[in-house]
């Protein structure tokens, strides 16, 4: 514990500092909200010195389990001061809401519990630190501690491992701080230059800050009630390339800005996703075109925006796909388990895993068929160990796990089907919008504060890829 | 700085353990799928799993921009061909290679420019054979190491049950036992944690003290220091004839010391009796108890037991404690296995892979310090530094340097005279100044000895 809490503690001090940038907008626009932003940076930054400074300043290294401990619980020691300001302002119902509305703002999911009316009249400096915090969570804030603060050395390590997603740690440096730095440049870089084009397009510059936040960290929160719907073809074809880009592996973007240009074409798991990016467009848009018609031009950008916002688990909105065919929703709702590429800021499976999945169940099948024969998977040039394979299929099945039980949970709340599955799948892969009653057009206040608190943990659970979460509520990880 | 280290193995990964904490870039490259995860589960390094020889894995490790390359695997073969297609892709300003047969580690032609091209070879084998010939010449001490070409000489303490010195503060320690000896108490092992100590600090038992001094003066301390009889090395039984024991037969008998090597491997013995002149080598395994008592263990004022296999070495080593050795000395392999040897009864043990890394680690940071010696695997080092007169050092009583925490100056050598400093002391350009550094002060003290850019 006395080497966990002074950490929580830094991240808190830490957390009060980027609230002074919304603080600086609703002083800028002559808020009323500077108030609550005040009080929130006092409050945080208190608690973050109670947490640090009664500790002496232990050296030496963090052992696995407490990594796993610290992210957790920076993760929900970050939502709940992220809450502050949002509960002392008053525009949420009730603190449960402003708390789900800052856990689906860090874990870049995007449900929101406002009416698209009040997010229409929602203060500006609110607005911002709702982009921001997904901002923050997208590329993650304990990725982001270790990169600026260079207090926790080789334990730095444990801590990347469990927060950023994939199966494979993919360092591009040997030094984890040094990682993590270049991981937050590029980041920082493809979000000025979403900022960049958003702007020439006409949206005002504040709008532009917020929307590269929320798709860069492919979280999907907008300043405006209709979503992405409220701007023009320019902005829809600008945002659908940034959240493509979001849902790429940040190492690739990284190589490529060094000068390898063909490095996305190497990586199979980047090829993994165009492909199936292209075949859920094109499906998506023939079946679209002939069932609801309306110039092609427009169907072919309501698929391609549709099915990259949702497989990134973006999670804008240009169109209500709630009125879609069925086909349409449901195709949806599969992209939703995949999610973006290891390494990127979206959510979801992960791409990999999908594909290492069925490799692993090609070797199976093989292995029936030529019972002596010795098969390994690979991807690339890399064979892939059969442990990591196990991690995988491990994986997935607590998460299919988590998904049956919270969707059965749902429905016992008094939700239907659809909802219910949707609003598990949304939240559990960081996407957003579901289906039926939490669809685009709707959103997620009328969910009970039961089922909320569902979704408040698939949430986070998706976001640190399940273990993380999951471990905290098994007996033998609190016992000596 | 960037770094490549082949091979994880004992050498390879603690050197990559300490120079990780140092901000450099590193990787480590090794063919066991097991070692390579440990390596990147505990450290924050690059960790690439292949044969270090390999072209394609060496330019996966960015052989190009490596400035120091580190072959550390268990095979000499291995190590020579990895510093060999190191140097055929990229110019690496530095390889160091370890290499234990001395037919190739003395080998210049081999070694040097015109073909390998190596900077640093390392044979632990004579290193280890000088290390345990002054543990036995210090008797009471643990560890013994030289500094400034054997002038100044540090060795460790351990304060047993029983001590009469136990509960005296350090300055009374001064007064009492040695008002005359040039020697510093310069860091205190306790509780797991090594501290430079201060004058009102109180002795408990189980500490482990370290001490700074003249190597004539170290021995004369230890006496008093450690209730132990003084008495002159007479009697040496040495265990396991491979190079390091045979070395040391050769070096005790020149000394004059009665030295008798017990060898399993009658070919062996054979040779070792046409080497040796006055020892005497006699032919047992290591569950002979009955060859240690007819050659009279209790007579033997130290046991040596120097075979490849470490615990063979702490088992026949015990035995011969409880037989009446008067003092015991391994030879291990294994880190891990340091602090657990000295519970069990061992008096002495020498890991051949620390002295290795030991010897990498004074080589990679060459210039900017002179020598080093871990104290206690790594959680203090002695470095041994010139004063610069454009460093920080200099011109300033000691109390007014603004020292790191966990620093502590031993002596100073200024020509031929030793000092050994109080806080008046002032260091004077060119002296040659020996610290006690705590690791986590390791970067600090590095920059404060480094030249003040404004000079250049």
């Amino acid at each position: 514990m006395t080497r966990i809490l002074p950490i929580l503690g830094i991240l808190n001090l830490f957390l009060a500092g980027t609230m002074l940038f919304p603080l600086g907008i609703s002083w800028h626009y002559g808020e009323k909200e500077i108030g609550s932003f005040l009080i929130a940076v006092g409050i945080t930054a208190v608690a973050g010195l109670l947490l640090y400074l009664p500790f002496p300043k232990e050296r030496g290294d963090i052992t696995r389990r407490q990594a796993f401990a610290i992210v957790a619980f920076g993760w929900i020691s970050a939502s709940i001061f992220g809450a502050v300001p949002f509960v002392l302002s008053g525009t949420f119902a009730n603190p449960l809401d402003a708390f789900f509305e800052t856990v689906s703002g860090f874990t870049t999911t995007g449900s929101s519990v406002l009416t698209s009316t009040a997010i229409d009249t929602f203060p500006k400096g609110l607005h911002f630190w709702r982009a921001m915090i997904q901002w923050l969570g997208g590329m993650g804030i304990i990725l982001l501690s270790i990169a600026i603060l260079p207090f926790l050395g080789v334990g730095g390590m444990q801590l990347y491992r469990a927060e950023v997603p994939g199966p494979f740690l993919d360092k591009l440096r040997p030094r984890i701080a040094e990682t993590a730095k270049i991981l937050w440049q590029t980041y920082l870089l493809i979000s000025g230059l979403e900022v960049v084009f958003l702007f020439l397009g006409g949206m005002s510059i504040f709008d532009s800050i917020c929307h590269s936040f929320t798709t860069m960290a492919t979280g999907g929160f907008s300043t405006q009630g209709a979503s992405i719907a409220a701007y023009g073809h320019y902005h829809r074809i600008v945002i659908t390339f940034f959240m493509f880009l979001a849902g790429t592996n940040f190492a690739l973007h990284y190589r490529f800005l060094r000068g390898d240009f063909r490095g996305y074409l190497r990586d199979r798991e980047f090829r993994f996703y165009v492909t199936l990016i292209l075949a859920g467009i094109g499906i998506m848009f023939v079946y679209l075109f002939f069932e609801i018609g309306g110039g092609w031009g427009n169907r072919l950008e309501d698929a391609a925006f549709q099915v990259i916002s949702i497989m990134t688990t973006t999670g804008y909105a240009t169109a209500d796909f709630g009125v879609w065919p069925a086909f349409c929703q449901y195709l949806l709702l599969f992209l939703m388990f995949v999610g973006g590429c290891a390494g990127s800021t979206g959510g979801g499976m992960k791409c990999v895993r999908i594909m290492l999945l069925f490799k692993y169940a090609q070797q199976e099948l093989r292995r029936i068929i030529h019972p002596h024969a010795v098969i390994t998977v690979k991807v690339g040039e890399q064979t892939i160990t059969p442990a990591v394979l196990n991690g995988i299929v491990v994986l997935v099945i607590l998460f299919m796990g988590i998904f049956v039980l919270a969707s059965i949970a749902m429905t016992a709340l008094g939700l239907d089907i659809i909802t219910s599955i949707s609003a598990v799948a949304a939240a559990l892969g960081n996407i957003g919008p579901g289906l039926g009653r939490v669809g685009p057009a709707e959103h997620y206040a009328h969910i009970p504060a039961l089922g909320k608190g569902i979704l408040i943990f698939c949430m986070l659970a998706g976001r640190l890829e399940i273990y993380t979460i999951v471990i905290l509520l098994f007996p033998e990880f609190w016992r000596k | 700085m960037s770094i490549i280290i082949i091979g994880a193995g004992e050498v390879g990964y603690n050197v990559a353990r300490r120079l990780s904490r140092e901000r450099v870039d590193i990787v480590v490259i090794d063919k066991d799928e097991e070692k390579i995860k440990r390596v990147s589960e505990t450290l924050d390094v690059n960790a690439i799993q292949g044969s270090g020889s390999s072209m394609t894995v060496l330019r996966k490790a960015g052989i190009e921009k490596a400035e120091i390359v580190v072959a550390a695997t268990n095979s000499d073969e291995v190590n020579m061909v990895s510093c060999l297609v190191a140097g055929v892709q990229a110019i690496v300003p530095i390889k160091i290679a370890r290499i234990r047969d001395s037919e190739y580690a003395s080998n210049v032609r081999i070694l040097g420019e015109d073909h390998l091209d190596i900077d640093l070879v390392i044979n632990t084998d004579q290193e280890m054979v000088t290390s345990i010939t002054r543990i036995l010449e210090t008797p009471g001490a643990l560890d013994v190491e030289d500094f400034a070409n054997e002038r100044i000489r540090m060795a460790s303490v351990l304060i047993k049950e029983g001590n009469a010195i136990i509960g005296n503060k350090m300055m009374d320690l001064k007064k009492t036992l040695y008002p005359d000896l040039r020697v510093i108490i310069a860091a205190i092992y306790r509780d797991n944690k090594l501290s430079v100590p201060s004058g009102k600090d109180k002795v408990m038992e189980g500490d482990l003290l370290f001490i700074i001094g003249e190597p004539s003066t170290i021995s004369a301390i230890l006496a008093p220091l450690n209730c132990y009889h003084n008495s002159a090395l007479k009697r040496v039984m040495i265990f396991g004839g491979d190079k390091v024991g045979l070395s040391l037969a050769k070096t005790l008998e020149k000394k004059g010391v009665h030295t008798k090597i017990i060898e399993p491997d009658e070919e062996r013995c054979e040779f070792l009796a046409s080497e040796l002149d006055k020892t005497m080598v006699l032919k047992g395994d290591f569950t002979s108890q009955e060859l240690l008592e007819e050659e009279n263990i209790h007579e033997m004022d130290a046991f040596v037991a120097v075979t490849e296999d470490e615990e063979k070495n702490i088992l026949i080593a015990l035995l011969a404690k409880r037989m009446g050795a008067r003092r015991v000395v391994v030879s291990i392999n294994r880190s891990a296995y340091l602090p657990l040897v000295y519970h069990i009864g061992v008096d002495v043990a020498i890991s051949s892979s620390l002295i290795a890394v030991d010897k990498i680690l004074q080589h990679i940071r060459r210039g900017k310090i002179a020598n080093v010696a871990s104290l206690l695997e790594d959680q203090a080092e002695v470095i041994e530094i010139e004063a610069l007169e454009t460093s920080d050092l200099v011109n300033k009583p000691l109390k007014d340097l603004r020292m790191p925490k966990g620093v502590l100056v031993g002596a100073i050598f200024r020509g031929e005279e030793l000092l050994i400093p109080n806080g008046e002391t002032i260091v004077h350009p060119g002296d040659k100044v020996a610290m006690v550094v705590e690791s986590a002060a390791m970067k600090q003290v590095e920059k404060m000895v480094m030249v003040k850019p404004e000079y250049w």
